[in-house]
């Protein structure tokens, strides 16, 4: 019994490479990991078997939530505050630089550009409870305006639309309509997972 | 080990091995691959799957006259009829001529618009031009849409497309949903 335990002390294994490899790949993990900003509308997003992920960056989204309304967002800092620029040129709003520096922390536009200033203004508790979307109809194309600009900025973005399961199609044809009427062509509708059947 | 150190000490020897400092590193290990499998689903199982859609681009008003709309062989295509509450229907006429009696009705599950999908392009006199027409109506809703997107990847078609549908194509639709809510 003794000799036993004597030999059990002797099987002592160093752990300590393990342990430093462990650590630097979760330091990797850490630096590598970027958290999603708080989603302002939530939207059930229905699903598909479609395989390829969502790429990170280079990137717009329109948003339609089960109420049929759009929200428009900018996936990337840096683009932000061109575009903002050249909306607030277009619709005559000019921005002040604190104004600017809040638009960066917003995930998504959700009022139109004619209240987005007092919107900006507001307070964070404000800002949750008002999210009227962005107008989009024949007479008011904002909405398509926001991704316009966002293509002078950025030729090579992405358009990804996330569409909430009771989206009605109407909200949802008028929105690829008009986009077609502006030669965006190329969509990416943003699903759950759901595995393949087999056969 | 404190135990293996007083035997020592007891049979009167002089401790001749210094009481090792090392230190257990395992629970360390296990810490950090803990947190590397947090990290790891944060990051990767958060993103969301994408569906690639394009749309056929805008004909120009000057070009119109000269594009003809593409002659699609009947027995090459299927039209895909989206109801409202979950119904879907098919049918395999001309959009201007089919009648309520002509639309059938099917459902989502793998033995239904799956399955239609795959007969009738087994039917088609060129497989290779087998092209699925979505028409969704105003009543579906963005599920239904994506939910039948899904059975083109699932059926592997490759050629369909999302057109609105005809004025006599919502006649007959109206009219099955009519005779349907009817029965019921």
């Amino acid at each position: 019994m003794a000799r036993n335990k004597k030999e059990r002390g002797d099987l002592f294994i160093d752990m300590t490479a393990m342990s430093d490899m462990a650590w630097l790949l979760l330091t990797f993990f850490i630096l590598t990991t970027q958290f999603r900003k708080p989603e302002i509308v939530p939207v059930n997003t229905p699903s598909s078997v479609a395989e390829e992920k969502l790429q990170d960056g280079d990137l717009v989204q329109i948003t339609v939530n089960d109420e049929g309304r759009y929200y428009f967002g900018i996936i990337d800092d840096h683009y932000k505050e061109p575009i903002l620029e050249k909306m607030g040129k277009k619709y005559g709003i000019e921005f002040t630089d604190e104004e600017k520096r809040t638009f960066l922390e917003l995930s998504e536009v959700t009022v139109p550009i004619g209240s987005l200033k007092s919107y900006l203004g507001a307070s964070d508790e404000q800002r949750k409870a008002t999210i009227p979307g962005i107008p989009l109809d024949s007479a008011n194309l904002q909405l398509i305006d926001w991704v316009e600009f966002s293509y002078e900025v950025e030729p090579d973005l992405a358009l990804a639309i996330k569409g909430d399961v009771n989206t009605q199609y109407p909200k949802f044809r008028e929105l690829i309509n008009q986009l077609v009427e502006r030669n965006f062509n190329r969509f990416q509708l943003i699903t759950s997972s759901e595995s393949k059947p087999k056969d | 080990m404190s135990l293996l150190v007083r035997r020592l000490r007891k049979s009167g020897k002089v401790r001749s091995k210094k009481a090792s400092t090392r230190v257990d590193m395992t629970p360390l290990a296990d810490l950090g691959f803990l947190l590397i499998t947090f990290f790891m689903f944060a990051t990767t199982f958060s993103k969301p799957n994408v569906m690639g859609l394009n749309m056929p681009p805008k004909i120009e008003d000057k070009d119109q006259d000269q594009v003809k709309p593409p002659e699609i062989d009947l027995t090459n295509s299927i039209s895909i009829v989206i109801g409202g509450d979950g119904t879907l229907f098919w049918h395999q006429k001309e959009k201007n001529k089919v009648s309520a009696d002509e639309l059938n009705e099917t459902d989502y599950t793998r033995d239904g618009i799956r399955k239609e999908i795959i007969a009738a392009r087994q039917r088609a006199t060129k497989p290779e031009n087998f092209t699925v027409i979505i028409k969704p109506t105003d009543e579906s809703n963005y599920e239904n849409l994506v939910n039948v997107l899904d059975e083109m990847q699932i059926t592997e078609s490759s050629r369909y497309g999302i057109v609105d549908l005809d004025p006599n194509e919502v006649q007959a639709y109206e009219e099955k949903r009519g005779i349907s809510s009817n029965q019921n």
